[in-house]
């Protein structure tokens, strides 16, 4: 029981750490692609206005996942480095709090910057139906609702997990063994060159690709990259170990 | 810690539930109507639209694979009187009906926005229309798909063809891309530009500029 408590102490300590030293990434980031979406909204109509024709803009949602995914590896990268790792295992802090902690802090952080997505998206629509009060002409083109809202939210979500899990599995390999992995996936890739191998992948990908259910797609996602992740714990036992 | 977490929580749902219910001018959830219609594929047919700056494409062109049946999309965002349908038709002659008249004059010219869901919603049927971005069409105010080969009589105000078969073409101007211009061909109007077509023995080019470039 006592173990429990420490476990628990040490993980929440790790957590709120952690998520700390990344609160101005969960501002920030959001405002970036906020104020890329707001400039292109501008051009766009200052363009129409001098009778320049123009495409579609692309909004917060659109090119903002992108952003999200990018931002995340480069977290996911930079969280499983031998430097960050040994920086990590101080008493009381073992391989299982960090597993546990790293995990925790991965999903968090992908749920907040999605979730500040969704908040940029609004200013975004906002400043969309502002122009449209003062320039009548203005057509706006809207197919937002709240289901479709949070249904994206929570695919979106679940797709940076399994993405992220895959990232560290990869990173945490070659970390621990450089060479051996590294011919793996030269491997890998060279067997795309078999037809049955590439049939092999596109089987994997409809599994995910190919779902109609939400839901079902959500949970194939999370409990794939919970296993994914688990396996890329696996090389923290022998780190340990050696730090 | 708690409410360092809850206020950006909170101002998150007020900001979405004002943009949300935020009046705003003319609110649309697509920018044209489409029509799907059924066609005799053993007969020519015609697309009546004098009044349009129109573009036809064969499905091949646009979705890589064919289809037997016609698809018109009527840019309704141009028009100041709206209905709930712009077209006639029956197997082998699509057209206008009479009141369509589309905004001519820069000054018209809407400004266009387009808000969409979560792109990673594109994989369900569900939801795929409201997550992918509308085509302006080139500018045009209707595009209209057709199947590959079937002869196409079109008469317009302006036309771009991509991938058709041409019987005759009325329109001010013309510009024709990777078409099969028929033989006894009857074009008319100010301007042509052919380029990648073939085109057929005895057609009539009657333009006033005409400009053709090789087959590929």
């Amino acid at each position: 029981m006592r173990l429990d408590n420490n476990f628990k102490r040490a993980l929440k300590g790790l957590v709120i750490n952690k998520l700390v030293s990344y609160k101005h990434t969960f501002v920030v980031y959001p405002l970036i692609v906020l104020g890329i979406s707001l400039l292109g909204m501008m051009l766009t109509f200052i363009l129409n206005r001098m009778n320049i024709p123009t495409g579609s803009v692309s909004g917060v949602l659109s090119f903002g996942i992108t952003f999200t995914y990018i931002i995340m590896i480069i977290l996911t990268i930079s969280s499983s480095t031998r430097s960050e790792i040994k920086k990590r295992f101080v008493y009381p802090i073992n391989r299982k709090v960090y597993a546990a902690g790293n995990f925790i802090i991965l999903t968090i952080c992908s749920f907040m910057l999605l979730a500040g997505m969704l908040a940029a998206s609004m200013v975004e629509m906002l400043a969309a139906k502002l122009i449209a009060v003062f320039y009548p002409s203005t057509i706006l083109v809207d197919t937002v609702t709240i289901t479709s809202l949070l249904a994206g939210l929570w695919v979106t979500f679940s797709y940076a997990m399994l993405l992220l899990s895959v990232i560290y599995l990869i990173n945490m390999f070659i970390l621990r063994f450089k060479i051996r992995t590294a011919a793996i996936l030269i491997v890998f890739g060279l067997m795309f060159i078999i037809p049955w191998w590439r049939s092999f992948t596109f089987d994997i990908l409809s599994f995910f690709i190919f779902e109609q259910s939400v839901i079902i797609l959500s949970i194939k996602l999370l409990l794939t990259s919970s296993i994914v992740y688990w396996i890329g714990c696996l090389p923290l036992k022998e780190m340990e170990v050696n730090i | 810690m708690m409410k360092k977490i809850l206020i950006p929580i909170i101002l998150t749902l007020c900001l979405s539930v004002v943009a949300l219910i935020f009046p705003a001018g003319q609110n649309t959830t697509s920018l044209y109507k489409s029509y799907k219609l059924e066609i005799d594929p053993a007969k020519p047919l015609t697309l009546d639209f004098e009044k349009a700056r129109i573009r036809v494409l064969n499905w091949e062109e646009f979705y890589g694979t064919d289809r037997e049946y016609v698809e018109v999309k009527v840019y309704d965002y141009l028009l100041s009187q709206k209905s709930d349908r712009y077209v006639d038709a029956d197997t082998a002659h699509i057209k206008l009906k009479n009141f369509v008249e589309f905004k001519k004059t820069s000054d018209n010219q809407p400004f266009v926005y387009q808000m969409r869901p979560w792109i990673s919603l594109f994989q369900f049927d569900k939801y795929k229309d409201q997550v992918v971005y509308d085509e302006l069409a080139e500018g045009r105010d209707v595009e209209i798909f057709v199947p590959r080969n079937i002869p196409l009589n079109i008469a317009a105000e302006d036309i771009i063809a991509k991938g058709c078969l041409l019987k005759s073409a009325k329109s001010s101007t013309a510009y024709i891309k990777r078409c099969r211009v028929m033989d006894n061909f009857s074009g008319e109007g100010k301007a042509v530009q052919i380029e990648k077509s073939s085109v057929g023995k005895n057609a009539a080019l009657k333009y006033d500029s005409v400009k053709i470039e090789a087959e590929d």
